[in-house]
């Protein structure tokens, strides 16, 4: 017996839990990618996994030269790296984005927790920019379930369509993600599955996806372009270009979003409008990705000047004044 | 009516069963404890300790005073059971403070004193004679506070308080203790607060329960039914309150109730012309009120890791060695823990008296999870129900900023222990940011 | 926590997940993909709606080597109506000429013996001439030829003029001495209206067993190394005859083979010498006696596992389709002796001696390569659908 801080009993649900049951949460949207892709899918998600959880015991073990103390974060930033590229991706891009967000956005920047970018999210900006061919040719679902020609060579002419999207695909096609993609990213069932998932065991947080979701649905509807509104139209723009998969996944990574509430909700709220923004401007996977990277950027501002009342003190957030003489305390 | 709250903390959803237990009614009747030796303290409350006023050797029957109140803010302590003075001696208590305690050799009769007798007309007694009563009581807050509730009372009067807060919510979702007391003995409860609130002078009285006690409410809301017609000047009524922690806290509660929140230097009584009391308290002043039995004994709660076992009467003094003897679980026990599961102090050894502040008993069994890095996951922030942002001042107090520490009012931390619960990774954020607290210097340094 | 009961806990959530999952998934699928096979077959059934009215469309699975064949057959289809019933097959074919490239559709009858109809929307065919030439293509027999490129470049002679002085009737002649192997060749000819209608050359065994083209049907009588099974050889030997009607026509080295006829490799000295004199008993009027030319000749359907289209016809037959004949040299030692008059060159056309062209079809207006080519898709369907009948795709 020894004396020891209270509170003596804890929540159950630790780190040591979390990132398997984001994990558990990811594996709807994978079973689609594998139906969809077959076996190039499947190797591409686990060689994602094993890449980034390797390169995370390389760097702790050899450059900081610390005790590697395992825990499934690693595994979830490989997989949804993998959820996010086509299947005709091939192989080497994918260890070449385990690298850039292992080392370059995690562990560079103090590992886990410490992040300031989401790491999945950074190093799919970064291929999409560094190889804009190779990670933007999609492939036909159901079609080619067992090639793997171009996991070594990348994509295959025979089976590459130009650009992702369904367009001709109905409301029940997109439900089910059966339109050309990302592997992880189109079936919108699937990420529901996994959202409900996450809610239901209290790791999704629902602020920053709702007010996402909802400000990216009025813009739409607001500014439908060209295509004109349809049921299959909203569908369309949730489900391509993975902006549900982001918001599920990418705007509830508790590193790299607010801490509070009300920041989350500004943070959703801005991801929606650069999300807006920039895919009127260039293809909507890349958008989700850069407002996501940006909204990262913002959050520790976010953080600062969003925090709770404090017990018995009038005003509900910190306004710059009050700000400013917490500065001056801190000097 | 709707159900009230405070802001944040923790919700059953955090995998706390407030209602757990509430299936085991076997295990919440009461046990009655009668201990072979108790190790009375003289400083069971906030104030001054008492001055033992019996020798070695003396004779004492329960009820019989042992020491007297050394100052306004002090409080008489009373023989709990019947036997033999055999020491008086110095004893560390759970909470770290050290005082004088007289050590009875039980005689196994349970004689009560003289002056412990059924008193003919209760009701009529005036306020002056009540609060006498509750001076001569020796009660201390029983909701863990441990302020003297004399001194309370002095306090509300002087306030011109109007309205009296029973509390009947859990402090601590595993504490049934009061529960237990408004399930088996609402008369009484309601009959103490009917009494207190004369002491104080106050006619609004309001009970406050939560609402994963649905017999509970039902019991009191009876009882209030019948009793009401006997005091038409009085304003009985209850308040369901919805089952969050830690609502027990005076403060979260006048928030929940009326709106307000208290800053440090504000009371309840002087700021919202309200006085809190505990059920507990209001039970044991009318043992006093009806018997003339100044607090001996209370009902403490024994619980594990997730619900509480079993409620047992205990009297003050009795050693914790002696309660657990036949308590399953203490050998497996990884912490024992003098209070609530959250809250409470754990205890290295087990020579330790209960007090008039010890609601329960908690035997832990789990091992603390495995420290890692905070994830900036928010939790802690969601849960601190004054505000706080516990992962930053872990930072700073890491960086040992004090003066940032300071900007981020670390010192309203109420140290419940909300933060150090939900952490994911397993940091200590309440104890250390109550011991960064406690180690600041009270006033920010003027430039 | 315990770590074991969490695991297993979390176990269990992903497997109910994953057959959650699983379960949508497939049954989400199973009704898009009917919704998208319909979709498939409506628009088939729009896209070859003026070949061939099918509702149905069974795609037919191209092995490597038949798309190495047949590399212009984009797709191909089984072709089924409204009762199910099997009504024909129908392909999407990319022609090629002078390196313009257009699409048509084709479409032939269950038993891959009849064209039922051909489009080529966008063929450089002026729309004067188009509707003309597609309607040659209903219910037409396989394979067929643009008249245009027979022999005789006439559709009234579209054969070589018989010997002269032939009288009608059977005609039989035999060898007095049979050969090393034991067989004694004959050679029968029919005369009809001054024109040689059919010819039979084969050989009778001396020991009263099977006749020699029967004998190598059943494997009994083997040539050596890979030559086609006499019985083939012989029947392209007669074929040959009809077509030309003289044996004179028809160049023999001197080792007493020929090059002219493909596929045929044995001796045919003693066919060329019986040949010739049932032409002599004909112009004679030595009529042979009535029941010998009633012996049983593998008839081609007998011979037809290993006799093809193909094989009676192969090489050195110029691509007449794509290039033209017009400028090619006429004839040569080893080859039909032509009428200095006649434009063919080649002695078939996409594969299939003149013999085997059904149908003759007159070009669409002046576009005479067009029409070859157009044609030439055709005939390669034929070809292609009656490999891929014989299972050999």
């Amino acid at each position: 017996m020894r004396k020891l801080p209270a509170p003596h009993i804890h929540k159950e649900l630790g780190i040591s839990m979390i990132y398997p049951h984001v994990l558990v949460a990811l594996l709807p949207a994978a079973v689609s990618g594998v139906y969809y892709y077959g076996i190039r899918a499947l190797l591409l998600i686990l060689c994602g996994m094993v890449s980034c959880a390797v390169f995370d015991f390389l760097f702790v073990r050899y450059v900081r030269k610390e005790k590697y103390v395992w825990e499934a974060s690693s595994l979830v930033s490989g997989a949804i790296l993998a959820l996010l590229f086509p299947p005709t991706v091939p192989v080497w891009i994918l260890i070449l984005g385990a690298f850039f967000s292992t080392i370059l956005v995690k562990q560079c920047f103090g590992g886990l927790g410490s992040n300031l970018f989401n790491p999945a999210f950074t190093a799919r900006a970064f291929l999409s920019l560094a190889f804009p061919t190779l990670t933007a040719v999609y492939s036909e679902p159901t079609v080619a379930r067992w090639e793997v020609l171009s996991l070594l060579f990348g994509p295959q002419q025979t089976e590459a369509v130009a650009s992702p999207g369904g367009a001709g695909a109905g409301v029940l096609e997109l439900l089910s993600g059966r339109f050309a993609g990302e592997i992880g990213t189109t079936c919108v069932f699937a990420l529901l599955i996994g959202a409900v998932y996450l809610f239901s065991i209290g790791i999704l947080r629902p602020q920053a996806p709702l007010f996402y979701f909802g400000v990216l649905g009025i813009l739409f509807l607001l500014f439908p372009g060209a295509q004109g509104l349809s049921l299959g139209y909203l569908i369309r723009s949730l489900a391509v270009g993975g902006v549900l998969f982001a918001g599920v996944f990418a705007l509830n990574d508790y590193s790299t979003t607010p801490t509070t509430p009300l920041g989350r909700a500004v943070f959703g709220v801005g991801a929606g409008l650069l999300t807006f923004i920039l895919c009127r401007l260039t293809t909507i996977a890349v958008s989700v990705s850069f407002a996501i990277l940006v909204m990262n950027a913002v959050t520790p501002i976010l953080d600062f000047y969003i925090r709770p009342r404090i017990f018995g003190s009038p005003s509900w957030f910190l306004t710059p004044k009050e700000g400013q003489k917490r500065k001056e305390a801190a000097k | 009516m709707g159900k009230l709250s405070f802001r944040k903390g923790l919700l059953p959803i955090d995998g706390l069963d407030f209602a757990a237990g509430r299936t085991l009614v076997q295990e919440r009747v009461l046990e009655i404890y009668s201990p072979r030796e108790v190790l009375v303290p003289m400083l069971q409350h906030i104030g001054t300790p008492a001055v033992p006023c019996v020798a070695e050797g003396a004779d004492v029957s329960i009820g019989q005073l042992i020491g007297r109140p050394s100052s306004r803010i002090s409080l008489p302590v009373h023989a709990t059971i019947s036997g033999t003075v055999t020491a008086i001696e110095t004893v560390t208590l759970s909470n770290g403070v050290r005082t004088e305690a007289v050590h009875i050799r039980s005689d196994n009769k349970r004689r009560y004193h003289a002056s412990v007798a059924r008193r003919a007309n209760p009701e009529r007694l005036s306020p002056k004679e009540l609060s006498l009563l509750l001076l001569r009581s020796g009660i201390a807050g029983m909701g863990g506070e441990g302020y003297p509730a004399y001194a309370k009372c002095v306090r509300a009067v002087g306030n011109g308080v109007t309205r009296l807060y029973v509390n009947g919510l859990s402090s601590e979702p595993h504490l049934s203790c009061d529960l237990h007391l408004i399930h088996e003995q609402a008369d009484r409860v309601i009959s103490g607060a009917l009494a207190l609130g004369s002491c104080c002078q106050v006619r609004e009285i309001f009970f406050c329960i939560q609402d994963s006690f649905q017999p509970e409410i039902a019991i009191l809301r009876s009882a209030l039914d019948r009793i009401r017609p006997m005091y038409p000047d009085r304003h009985l009524e209850m308040l369901v309150f919805r089952s969050r922690f830690p609502q027990g806290y005076e403060r979260l509660l006048i928030r929940a109730t009326t709106g307000v929140e208290l800053e440090d230097s504000q009371l309840p009584e002087n700021t919202v012309a309200s006085v809190v009391y505990n059920v507990s308290t209001c039970a044991a002043f009318w043992d006093m009120v009806e018997r003339n039995l100044p607090s001996v004994s209370r009902i403490i709660t024994i619980s594990d890791d997730k619900a509480s076992v079993k409620n047992v009467l205990v009297p003050f003094g009795t050693l914790l060695s002696d309660l657990l003897e036949r308590t399953p679980g203490v050998q497996t026990a990884h912490r024992i823990v003098v209070g609530g599961a959250l809250t409470g102090a754990s205890v290295n050894r087990l020579d330790i008296p209960i007090t008039k502040q010890t609601q329960g008993i908690a035997l832990i069994k789990e091992e603390h999870p495995v420290r890692t890095p905070c994830i900036h996951c928010g939790a802690c922030v969601e849960a601190c129900p004054v505000g706080l942002l516990p992962y930053v001042c872990n930072r700073l107090i890491e960086l040992s900023d004090f003066r940032a520490l300071a900007a981020e009012s670390i010192d309203r931390c109420i140290s419940c222990g909300a933060c150090s619960y939900v952490c994911p990774a397993g940091i200590e954020l309440s104890a250390r940011i109550v011991r960064a607290a406690h180690s600041m210097p009270r006033k920010e340094p003027e430039t | 926590m315990n770590t074991r009961k969490a695991a297993r806990l979390l176990g269990f959530q992903a497997a109910i997940l994953l057959l959650v999952t699983v379960i949508l998934l497939v049954s989400m699928n199973a009704v898009t993909g009917m919704r998208l096979e319909r979709q498939k077959q409506d628009a088939l059934c729009l896209k070859f709606q003026d070949v061939i009215l099918g509702t149905r469309f069974e795609r037919l699975r191209l092995d490597d080597k038949a798309r190495e064949q047949f590399p212009e057959i984009l797709t191909a289809y089984r072709v089924y109506s409204d009762s199910n019933a099997f009504i024909g097959y129908v392909a999407e074919y990319r022609n090629e000429t002078d390196g313009e490239e257009f699409i048509s559709h084709i479409s032939l009858s269950a038993d891959a013996t009849k064209l039922t109809g051909l489009t080529a929307s966008d063929a450089p065919i002026s729309s004067d001439d188009a509707p003309a030439f597609f309607a040659q293509f209903q219910q037409m027999r396989m394979p067929a030829a643009l008249a245009h490129d027979m022999p005789g470049n006439a559709v009234t002679t579209t054969v070589y003029p018989p010997v002269s002085g032939l009288k009608d009737g059977n005609f039989r002649e035999s060898l007095d001495t049979a050969d090393s192997s034991g067989y004694k060749d004959y050679v029968a000819i029919v005369v009809a209206g001054g024109r040689i209608t059919a010819v039979t050359w084969d050989a009778v065994a001396i020991d009263g067993g099977k006749n020699r083209a029967e004998a190598s049907v059943s494997g009994e009588f083997k040539l050596d190394g890979d030559q086609e099974i006499w019985a083939a050889q012989a029947y392209a030997m007669q074929n040959m005859l009809l077509e030309v009607q003289d044996p004179a026509k028809i160049a023999i080295k001197s080792d007493g083979t020929t090059e002219v006829v493909p596929g045929v490799t044995v001796n045919v000295n003693a066919f060329f010498k019986l040949a010739n004199l049932c032409i002599d008993d004909s112009k004679n009027g030595d009529f042979a006696e009535p029941e010998s030319s009633t012996s049983p000749t593998p008839t081609r359907a007998d011979i037809s596992p290993t006799l093809t289209p193909a094989m009676i016809s192969v090489t050195p037959v110029p691509d007449l389709g794509d290039e033209g004949t017009d400028d090619s040299d006429p004839g040569s030692e080893d080859g039909v002796i032509l009428n200095a008059n006649d434009a063919v060159t080649a002695d078939s056309i996409d594969g299939f001696g003149y013999s085997e062209i059904k149908t003759q079809l007159q070009p669409a207006g002046d576009s005479l390569d067009v029409s070859r080519s157009v044609i030439r898709g055709a005939n390669r369907m034929y070809l292609f659908l009656t490999r891929y009948l014989k299972g050999e795709f």
